[in-house]
């Protein structure tokens, strides 16, 4: 059929397009780009496949069913909200690398085979790396090759799976590979960096927030959802998933209550919500596994939402400092309003987004018996109302006015925040939206009498205990500060303990030079004393000498031959 | 920039805070007195996968609980981490 493109192909076509042109007609092809993409995508049946020889491999760079539709429809919308929200910027780097980004996303999704999929792996890491660089400032640059070498890590890590696994099984489809098969834990550790496994996370909270205010918006949208498609497909029912997972969602919810960046609280949070996903994949039940890809949908858009609100603060104040904000309801009441929403979504509140998707793994936990995690994820759901649903807004917009007097940001900005906020309510109200997407065949009705109350309950009296310490003084004040994590092994130990051990070194650097160069030096006296001007094999010797030598080897010779 | 304290707004008044902090609390207090009508099978049937789903109020206690551990952990955890902002500044 005609209609069976690639979905990555029209993005790549426009982001060569979009960098050839500029002011309108950019703008245009770059709206026009994920609606077309998405009516030719809504025309792929399941089971399209489309394959190609080359170098005696069979690659198949599209292959359609429903777990790749739901990830491609749902990077469609990232894509149109993430450019919707970017409209505005006058930088050719950031338009063009994002386009090339969401391509290489919906690649990845769409890629039927292991080298389709690392080839798209790979453009995601170099496409992306330049929304966090084009901030331009030396924070980001830094930032940003930080994330490079993590991201590039990850691919070699794959490449090395890869490499392994179709060696030892002779397969080459993207298909359910289990940490058993050869080259297995590489791949799946491949794969959890990008989805901010803890100790492999500290990419994700140190580069994010230093990427600019409509780069983070795409950042947060594809890498880490990408990994969790992959993990899906390769990984289902893994055990160690399960309490990677849940560690995930615990850990990042202590660091997320102390930042004082609210961008980089939004990363923590990420990391917190990939846990719930992680979690449901490694129970691998079918009602765990659309949890865990309906909760990924959910994310995109209300983390994008989350980021998108904190993007709009950042331009207008030039700042997502807590302890620089508060009272910016005032002067950008819609922004509040919307980033309110997108709080209410992430915190699982009954018609909002999550709470349709999460309480299927908490749900699947429970049917598997895993009561402890259960636990766990109970305790991490209501950390996600403290961080995320109460102290993003509650510090943006509220707490003590800050004195700032700005206005709204642009009327793009907010209509993608509108679009992501729609949408999760959407899902809320209606879940059957999204239900009838999901690919795995498990029934859920989260809208029971005693969901909707146990859940209220849970939320309500988390949010008492916030406000009751809030107003009791024992709430941490916001602080001028960072905090540590584990990049601190690599910004400041490695680098210190070099300089340090390098100190200690010097003297014995200095011995041994000079040992050496006395060494040299007594072989230049010798060299000197038979090469130098005085020396016995510099001396000129005159040329009658030599006329004499050759005379008595020629005597010598003659000599010789008549014996 | 305007000086704090001008421009007062609803949320400027501390007596209105107090005021939306009551209706919040009766609020709660409204919710937990739904998870005791399921206690005498009135009004709804609590279907639950645990034993400790069950217990009255389990949820709102647990909500309350985690909460203040939480944050008195990430307290505690604040007097290891925490850094000046400039910390990494000139590595």
């Amino acid at each position: 059929m005609a209609t069976d493109i690639p979905p990555f192909v029209p993005f790549l076509g426009a982001a060569i397009v979009v960098a050839l042109t500029s002011g309108l007609l950019r703008k245009v092809v770059m709206l026009a780009t994920p609606l077309i993409s998405f009516v030719m995508l809504a025309q792929l049946e399941p089971g399209t496949l489309l394959e190609m020889q080359i170098l005696g491999f069979t690659l198949t760079p599209l292959r359609v069913d429903r777990l790749s539709l739901l990830f491609g429809y749902l990077f469609h919308i990232g894509a149109l909200i993430g450019i919707v929200y970017s409209l505005h910027v006058k930088d050719s780097l950031q338009h063009v690398t994002a386009l090339i980004y969401a391509g290489a996303a919906l690649g990845a999704v769409f890629a039927g085979d292991l080298i389709s999929f690392f080839l798209a792996w790979e453009l995601l890491t170099l496409s992306s790396v330049f929304l966090i660089w084009a901030r331009r400032t030396p924070g980001a640059l830094a930032a940003g090759f930080r994330y490079l070498l993590f991201q590039l890590v990850s691919g070699v890590m794959l490449l090395a799976g890869i490499i392994v696994y179709v060696h030892g099984t002779s397969k080459l489809g993207l298909d359910y590979i289990g940490l058993d098969a050869p080259g297995g834990m590489l791949i799946m550790l491949a794969l959890g960096l990008k989805c901010g496994f803890p100790l492999l996370h500290m990419w994700l909270t140190d580069a994010y927030p230093e990427a600019t205010p409509t780069g983070t918006v795409f950042l947060c949208m594809f890498t880490t959802k990408v990994a969790i498609y992959a993990l899906t497909r390769t990984f289902p029912g893994a055990e160690p998933l399960i309490y990677i997972g849940t560690a995930m969602t615990c850990f990042p919810i202590f660091f997320a209550v102390i930042e004082n960046d609210l961008r980089r609280v939004l990363s923590y949070s990420m990391i917190n919500q990939l846990g719930f996903m992680v979690c449901g994949i490694g129970l691998g039940s079918a009602l765990a596994l659309n949890g865990a890809v309906s909760h990924a949908f959910n994310d995109v858009l209300f983390k994008g939402l989350l980021f998108m609100a904190m993007g709009g603060v950042l331009t207008m104040t030039g700042t997502t400092r807590a302890s620089e904000l508060g009272g910016l309801y005032k002067t950008m009441p819609q922004t509040t309003v919307l980033c309110i929403i997108g709080a209410a979504s992430i915190s699982a509140i009954p018609l909002f987004s999550a709470f349709v998707s999460k309480s299927m793994v908490m749900q699947a936990a429970l049917d598997e018996g895993h009561v402890l995690v259960w636990f766990f994820l109970l305790f991490a759901s209501v950390g996600v109302l403290e961080h995320a649903g109460i102290k993003i807004p509650f510090f943006a917009f509220f707490a003590h006015d800050s004195g700032i007097r700005t206005q709204e940001p642009p009327l793009n900005m907010r209509l993608a925040m509108l679009t992501a906020a729609a949408l999760s309510m959407a899902i809320g109200i209606w879940p059957s939206l999204l239900y009838g997407l999901l690919p795995f065949d498990a029934t859920y009705h989260p809208y029971d009498m005693t969901h909707v109350v146990t859940q209220l309950q849970l939320l309500m009296f988390g949010g008492l205990a916030v406000f009751w310490m809030m107003r009791t003084g024992a709430y941490p004040a916001e602080e001028r500060a960072i905090n540590l994590d584990g990049d601190w092994l690599y910004r400041r130990l490695v680098p210190h303990s070099i300089r340090t051990i390098g100190a200690g070194l010097t003297p014995v650097g200095t011995r041994m030079r000079d040992a050496v160069m006395g060494q040299v030096g007594s072989l230049l006296d010798f060299l000197e004393r038979h090469h130098g001007p005085a020396g016995i094999l510099a001396r000129t010797w005159p040329t009658g000498s030599m006329a004499i030598w050759v005379a008595v080897l020629l005597a010598v010779f003659v000599a010789a031959y008549y014996i | 920039m305007i000086e704090p304290g001008k421009d007062k707004r609803f949320l400027d008044k501390p007596e209105n805070v107090s005021r939306l902090w009551r209706w919040f609390a009766i609020a709660c207090a409204l919710v937990a007195a739904i998870d005791m009508l399921a206690l005498i099978e009135f009004a709804y049937h609590r279907h639950v996968s645990l034993f400790v789903e069950g217990l009255p109020g389990f949820y709102a206690i647990w909500g309350f609980v985690g909460i203040v551990l939480l944050i008195f952990l990430a307290k505690r955890l604040r007097r290891v981490v925490m850094r000046p902002q400039d910390y990494y500044d000139g590595d």
